[in-house]
């Protein structure tokens, strides 16, 4: 019922180590700029803003559009009245004068005057008339001219006596007064007159006959009068009927038009020269235009001549074609409105920040225990349950009564249980950790046993490998085998056979671990038995095979390459049961693998048989015997060793290189190559090099064992030598005798001690020179003796009485020969003696 | 080849062994029992005359060292004269040089029995 191991919520453990999820996050940039993110102070502040502050905002600002719309529209009225105000001033004067002149020609005066002009007795009524006229002038001080003219347009009475003979018939007021017409001109300023005016004339008649034309000039000084009767804040204006500003303050407005004239008009007026301008040019103003068209009094808005916005009141005159403009810009009237405004924006913003403060500390007040809560919750996460669940601010808002207290209450709680339960839960985990360290003690234990055991037979298994090889100056023999990480069963034998033939062999069990190496163990004890027994190759391979199969339960096999050498005859007879074929390296330094059979892996089906192959090695030529572990090697790149890399690099080496050499040096190439991958096989390799061969002489002898023929023997070798080399500059008789001295001396030790001076049996005896070398074979069928390994060297330097009687023979064996060597094979010794030649 | 040994006394005490041929082995016992009888006199000069010893093995080689030792508890003298060379590197290989008096021939080693 042991759960798994709690997760590391330990009271030990430090910051940092919680899970991933429960760390804070950090906000960044963007994250800060999302709502989600700001501090819930900003949050509560923001609300009371939007809740009270806006609306506050939003009504001054409604009341003031409100405020400035409502003085607008009662301005504007009062504009208009003001406008008509003027328009009525200027009525009054239009015609109270016009009300002069048609006064002035009814009086009988003046019809008198002008319709007796030419008769005598006229100065006297143009005397009345005159002084009048100069009445008139006086009584009316806006009158800036009065005078009289006749049918002839001449002027021939005036108040002013420089008007006198001036004619005006063109004039339009003459003509339509002359016509019959009263007539109130426009407010001139023509070229020729120098002071602008109105000009009224009335037709004077007698006897309903025009004799006659009253005229009066009002002069413009009087509208002009009226129309700045106005506040200064304000413009009053005039415009004629087609629209020309008559009268304006401004100098740049006067004789501007409102109405596009059109051509026929512009041309007549210009004709005319009613105005002191040359041109009369539009100003474009739609709202000015727009007064234009109203008939009764009116408001419009325009843009000032100062560009702001401007409103003025217009007024139709009723007794003349003209308008009145009364104009004000509405900075004027909205001005102090604005200021209001402003006022009550500046009350609002301090009143907005006095709610921001108070917003704010409330904020604090609701979030402060918040944060309490906060800081006790990352404590508690840490572990750190004592100083979270003493925190005195903690306490203090346990203390309050509302729900923030409330839930900083259930909160201590909660922390508190958590630190009940975590304690126990940590004092569960010590023990069932302290369990854990007891088992797993206990399985390393194991384990290191385990381990040990497997080393001791991995060393073992190293062991039953042959760790020294056979010194001949025939051939030279060298194997290694690297094992892999878990016990394999790679391996090589190399042992003596009968007539001085060596078995070779290499061998890989299929699989790994124990029971290969097992099986290994039981193949090579199995090989080493047979071996010796039978002398083709390929029946021990069939001798073996039955074996295995024998008894093999876990149906496990073995690849073999077996071969025997004879170094005498440096024949190799091979059969290869499974196993990849050796590469033969010949002088030329050309690679190839033997040819072999493809003949059945060992323990897989009894009754096989296997092919042999004979082949005849040459001095210099080097066999590479392997398993698959070399060319199965594999880099950290998985790429694998492979034959050809392997054919490459036998073919490099120099022929100088004993198999010593080579193994140790495609061991370390191999290692390079594999660098740190796992070794997935085993490595084995054996080399066998073939140094020297028989020059063809080569002499033997079989003799019984009887003291009495070793000088016949001798005699014989003497001939042999003297026959055999002939060639070599040397005192034969000396070594005849050095060699005859050996031959006896070992002879004689045979036929007395390992033979019993049985005649029957025999001893061979072989002479060969091979390569520099004398060559001496001494054969025999007695039971194992090692003359050279048993007897001691004689101290020479011993004096007579104390120097023992023998034990020279093998120390003059051992002085005059260059190497001495006996091999027992099972079937006897062989003792090989050399001696080196002097060069032919 | 045979082994021949000729014995000559040239005077009291005075034996001479003219050895011939080959010393092996089988020889050796036409050779060991004489010499060991002549070693053995009291005050014996030994001359061992090798001019026509053409072989000698080991085992001749063990009489030569037994007729030496003989000599020696007798308080008689063995001198050996005319090694061939092939039978002088066999003297020399096993140390005779040095523990045996050897000189170049028979009437040198006679010289010393009257020096």
């Amino acid at each position: 019922m042991t759960s798994a191991p709690p997760p590391p919520l330990s009271r030990r453990t430090s910051s940092g180590t919680g899970p991933e999820p429960l760390a804070a996050p950090v906000p960044g940039k963007l994250e800060r700029l999302r709502a989600g993110a700001w501090p819930l102070t900003l949050k509560f502040t923001l609300i009371l803003l939007v809740v009270a502050l806006l609306p506050t905002l939003l009504v001054s600002y409604m009341s003031l559009r409100g405020s400035v719309a409502g003085v607008a529209r009662t301005e504007r009225a009062n504009l208009a009245l003001g406008a008509s105000g003027l328009s009525r001033q200027l009525d009054q004067l239009i015609e109270g004068h016009r009300g002069i002149a048609r006064l002035l020609a009814q009086e009988p005066e003046v019809e008198a005057f002008l319709g007796r002009q030419a008769g005598a007795g006229a100065a006297g009524l143009r005397q009345a008339v005159e002084k009048r006229l100069a009445m008139l002038r006086l009584a009316n001080p806006d009158l800036a001219n009065v005078y009289l003219m006749d049918s002839y347009g001449v002027i021939v009475a005036a108040n002013d006596e420089g008007l006198i003979g001036s004619n005006r018939v063109f004039r339009e007021y003459f003509r339509q007064a002359f016509g019959g017409k009263e007539y109130t001109s426009n407010l001139l300023q023509g070229i020729r007159t120098d002071a602008s005016g109105v000009y009224f004339s009335a037709p004077v008649r007698q006897g309903g006959r025009v004799v006659g034309v009253a005229v009066v000039k009002l002069a413009g000084q009087a509208v002009a009068t009226i129309l700045r009767s106005v506040s200064a804040d304000f413009t009053a204006f005039l415009v004629d009927a087609d629209g020309v500003l008559i009268d304006h303050p401004d100098a740049g407005w006067r004789y501007r038009t409102l109405l596009s004239l059109s051509a026929d008009k512009a041309k007549a007026i210009q004709a005319a020269s009613y105005f002191p301008v040359e041109a009369l040019y539009k100003l474009d103003s739609q709202g000015l235009e727009l007064g234009m068209t109203l008939d009764m009094p009116g408001s419009v808005e325009f843009t000032g001549p100062d560009g702001a916005p401007w409103i003025a009141g217009v007024a139709p005159m009723e007794r003349h074609d003209w308008r009145v403009y009364l104009a004000e810009p509405q900075r004027r009237f909205s001005a102090p409105i604005e200021a209001l405004f402003w006022r009550g924006v500046w009350t609002t913003g301090g009143i907005g920040i006095l709610v921001l403060l108070v917003a704010a500390l409330l904020g604090r007040t609701m979030t402060r225990p918040i944060m309490v809560l906060t800081r006790t919750a990352t404590q508690l996460k840490l572990g750190r349950y004592a100083q979270a669940l003493q925190r005195s601010d903690l306490h203090a808002v346990a203390r309050r009564k509302d729900e923030l207290g409330a839930l900083a209450q259930v909160f201590h709680a909660m922390g508190d249980e958590v630190y009940r339960r975590e304690f126990s839960l940590d004092q569960e985990v010590q023990v069932r950790t302290r369990e854990l360290a007891e088992k797993n003690s206990l399985l390393e234990a194991t384990y290191q046993r385990l381990d040990e055991e497997l080393k001791m037979a991995r060393d073992m298994q190293q062991a039953v490998l042959p760790q020294t090889f056979p010194q001949d100056w025939r051939f030279s023999v060298h194997a290694g085998m690297e094992p892999a990480r878990e016990m394999g069963g790679d391996f090589y034998d190399c042992f003596p056979l009968a007539g001085g033939r060596y078995g070779l062999l290499v061998a890989d069990v299929a699989g790994k671990g124990v029971p290969a190496a097992f099986f290994m163990a039981v193949a090579s004890t199995v090989v080493q038995d047979v071996a010796p027994e039978q002398d083709e190759p390929g029946r021990v391979l069939a001798w073996v095979n039955d074996m295995l199969c024998e008894r093999n339960p876990m149906e496990l096999f073995v690849t073999m390459f077996y071969a025997v050498y004879d170094p005498a005859t440096c024949e190799l007879n091979y059969a290869c049961a499974g196993h990849n074929p050796p590469l033969l390296r010949q002088a030329d330094a050309s690679v190839r693998p033997l040819p072999v059979a493809r003949d059945l892996a060992l323990g897989v089906l009894p009754g096989q048989s296997y092919a042999e192959t004979q082949l005849v090695l040459a001095p210099g030529d080097v066999l590479l015997m392997f398993t698959d572990g070399v060319t199965e090697a594999f880099s950290p790149l998985g790429e694998a060793y492979g034959d050809e890399r392997l054919r490459h690099w036998l073919a490099q080496q120099s022929p100088a290189d004993r198999p010593r050499t080579l193994v140790e040096s495609l061991e370390v190439q191999l290692n390079d190559f594999m660098g740190e991958a796992e070794r997935a096989d085993d490595v084995t390799l054996l080399a066998l090099q073939v140094i020297g061969a028989q020059q063809g002489w080569r002499k033997s002898w079989r003799m019984a064992a009887r003291l009495e023929d070793i000088p016949a023997l001798a005699q014989a070798v003497s001939q042999a030598l003297s026959e055999g080399l002939s060639d070599v500059a040397l005192d034969l008789d000396r070594l005849g005798y050095q060699v005859n001295l050996c031959i006896d001396e070992l002879v004689t030790n045979i036929i007395l001690h390992g033979l019993d001076s049985d005649a029957s049996r025999w001893v061979g005896i072989t002479l060969a020179r091979e390569a520099g070398w004398l060559q001496i074979i001494l054969r025999d069928d007695a039971p194992a003796f090692d003359c050279f390994a048993e007897a001691s060297s004689p101290d020479l330097a011993l004096d007579v009485q104390e120097r023992p009687i023998g034990g020279l023979g093998v120390h003059i064996v051992r002085t005059l020969m260059d190497e001495y060597r006996s091999v027992y094979d099972g079937t006897g010794n062989t003792v090989t003696l050399r001696k080196r030649l002097p060069a032919a | 080849m045979t082994f021949n040994v000729a014995h000559e006394s040239w005077g009291p005490g005075r034996h001479s062994l003219s050895l011939s041929g080959r010393l092996d082995s089988t020889t050796r016992a036409q050779f060991e029992p004489q010499a060991t009888e002549l070693a053995s006199q009291d005050g014996v000069f030994l001359v061992l005359d090798c001019a026509n010893l053409d072989y000698v093995a080991s085992a001749g080689l063990r009489v030569f060292l037994m007729a030496a030792k003989r000599v020696q508890q007798h308080g008689g003298r063995m001198v050996v004269s005319g090694l061939q060379p092939s039978v002088r590197e066999v003297f020399e290989i096993s140390g005779f040089l040095k523990i045996l008096t050897v000189v170049d021939d028979a009437a040198a080693a006679r010289a010393l029995a009257d020096g």
